[in-house]
């Protein structure tokens, strides 16, 4: 019979350094995969660099794999992978090169790492485009280099930065579903890959709230950020009159909202310009950022405690 | 091993590939018979060929695309440390090979104290060129080159014991000695300083 699950990545006590950071304290359990969605520039991106052992954090500590070794150690990297867009090697190096380097790094006998190097190359589908020079392949073939070079040290988490292209969400399925963690880093809820159970919701001060994937898709179910300006243009009070209507910003004539319903939002925007007489010069309609995602949960207190991406204070679930 | 003769292979086609690294390599012998003494540019060619090869591998070597990629594949495992080996490896191998040949042409057969002397400079120098490359950069170059000017333009065979403070010109100095030079057995001491000397400043620049 399977044990409990354990934990492979813990964040604890680790810090932004920003005023008013607070400490973080969070796990992630093997077989799951879990998210730190946060904008360009916010902890995210410093979380996902220490959980990959490629920074050390400022404060606090950041343990990895089933001997929870510190990330940023010898040894911890090894139980670490970091799966980028692009695959730094040496001019003409071809991703057969690159993976076989790596497992003979790890792997000493020579027919086991030319074995291991076309298992790792058959499994990310790049037999293909085994001998072709990083510089002429297609992003999803880098990406897919990237994973190949990690999984030469056999690692027990993946961090992976998004966007992540369609054809390693299985394989990080399955990579997951093999006992170990994935944590993807990324800045936009469309980019989050389906099997994921826990989002970590970022700022610049460190990890605001943790929820289900599920329940974050509720939230902003069909919502979106639209910016719309007007010729002439209307007053703010015009828009404040549209129901649902969240965090209305005006600057230089230029509306930014976000709304629960894009069509009803659309629809209410062309109907008062009609009414006013004004032209819609400009409408965008974007993804809600993570920082519209962020103000969906405010006011609530307490966190989620789900199994799989937890705080600290909850403990893990067995 | 793997890792070693790659990075060494690496190291070799990037270099080989750099027009600016190929005519500093060409600029430094025409230099040295420039600035030094007729009678002491054959002990400074052998000299130069021992550490020509550490300048042509190191030199940009550590910002290089080829180097950070060679990193970035191995960061995670043992092959990082190959990478380093290699790198100080092949600069001392090529410089203590050439330097033999060189030395071996200019003077036959070389004294015992050759032997040690060469490998030794060639280590120091290559370990010193690396340190630099790694964390010094330009004010380091700057000051290797002074050191090397200072040697190169300096005097043998006069008894000074000031040739002991231009490392890059010990195996010429045991080569060709002069009449009241410093005994060369100094050399071979002065030597295995530098290259502990130099190991230390290595080991330093390689710390975080």
């Amino acid at each position: 019979m399977e044990g409990p699950p354990e934990v492979l990545l813990k964040f604890l006590g680790v810090a932004a350094a920003v005023k008013g950071a607070v400490s973080t304290d969070l796990a992630v359990l093997g077989g799951t995969m879990a998210v730190l969605l946060g904008e360009d520039g916010s902890f995210a991106g410093e979380l996902a660099a220490c959980a990959a052992g490629i920074r050390a954090p400022r404060q606090g500590k950041v343990l990895v794999g089933r001997r929870m070794l510190e990330a940023s150690t010898k040894e911890g990297r090894r139980a670490s992978g970091f799966v980028a867009h692009t695959v730094e090697a040496p001019p003409g190096m071809t991703p057969r090169g690159c993976v076989n380097l790596a497992v003979t790094a790890v792997v000493k006998n020579r027919n086991h790492a030319t074995e291991k190097t076309r298992e790792i190359l058959e499994w990310l589908d790049l037999q293909t485009v085994a001998n072709v020079p990083l510089e002429e392949l297609e992003p999803p073939e880098i990406q897919r280099t990237s994973m190949a070079v990690c999984m030469a040290t056999s690692p027990e988490l993946l961090v992976v930065d998004s966007p992540v292209h369609d054809s390693l969400h299985s394989r990080l399925k399955t990579f997951s579903r093999a006992g170990n963690a994935v944590l993807i880093r990324t800045s936009s809820l469309g980019e989050i890959p389906f099997g994921v159970e826990r989002i970590a919701l970022c700022d610049s001060s460190g990890i605001v709230r943790v929820v289900r994937h599920s329940e974050l898709l509720g939230r902003a179910m069909g919502g979106a950020e639209i910016s719309v300006s007007f010729y002439p243009s209307l007053p703010r009070q015009q828009l404040e009159t549209i129901q649902g209507i969240k965090n209305l910003l005006h600057r230089d004539g230029r509306f930014k909202f976000t709304h629960g319903e894009t069509a009803f939002a659309v629809t209410q925007l062309m109907n008062l310009a009609r009414a006013n007489s004004r032209a819609v010069i400009e409408l965008h309609i974007s993804r809600m950022p993570p920082s519209a995602l962020i103000r969906l949960f405010e006011g609530e207190r307490g966190r989620a405690a789900p199994e799989g991406l937890f705080t600290e204070e909850d403990g893990p679930r067995a | 091993m793997k890792a070693l003769i790659l990075t060494a292979e690496v190291m070799v086609k990037r270099s080989v590939g750099n027009v600016w690294l190929l005519w500093l390599c060409g600029f430094l012998p025409a230099a040295a018979a420039v600035i030094s003494p007729a009678e002491t540019l054959p002990g400074k060619l052998v000299s130069l060929t021992a550490f020509l090869p550490g300048v042509l591998l190191l030199t940009g070597w550590h910002g290089s695309r080829a180097r950070k990629g060679l990193m970035a594949i191995l960061f995670r495992t043992e092959g990082a440390g190959a990478v380093r080996l290699s790198e100080l490896l092949l600069p001392t191998l090529a410089g203590t090979v050439l330097g033999t040949l060189a030395g071996m042409a200019a003077s036959f057969p070389p004294p015992w104290q050759l032997w040690l002397t060469l490998p030794l400079s060639a280590f120091a120098v290559s370990a010193l060129i690396d340190s630099v490359e790694r964390r010094y950069r330009d004010p380091g170059r700057f000051l290797l080159g002074l050191i090397w000017l200072y040697g190169a333009s300096g005097s043998e065979g006069t008894g000074r014991s000031g040739s002991l403070l231009a490392p890059f010109g010990y195996p010429g100095e045991v080569l060709f000695p002069g009449e009241a030079a410093v005994h060369p057995d100094s050399f071979v001491l002065a030597s295995v300083v530098l290259a502990g000397v130099s190991a230390g400043i290595y080991s330093l620049s390689c710390r975080r």
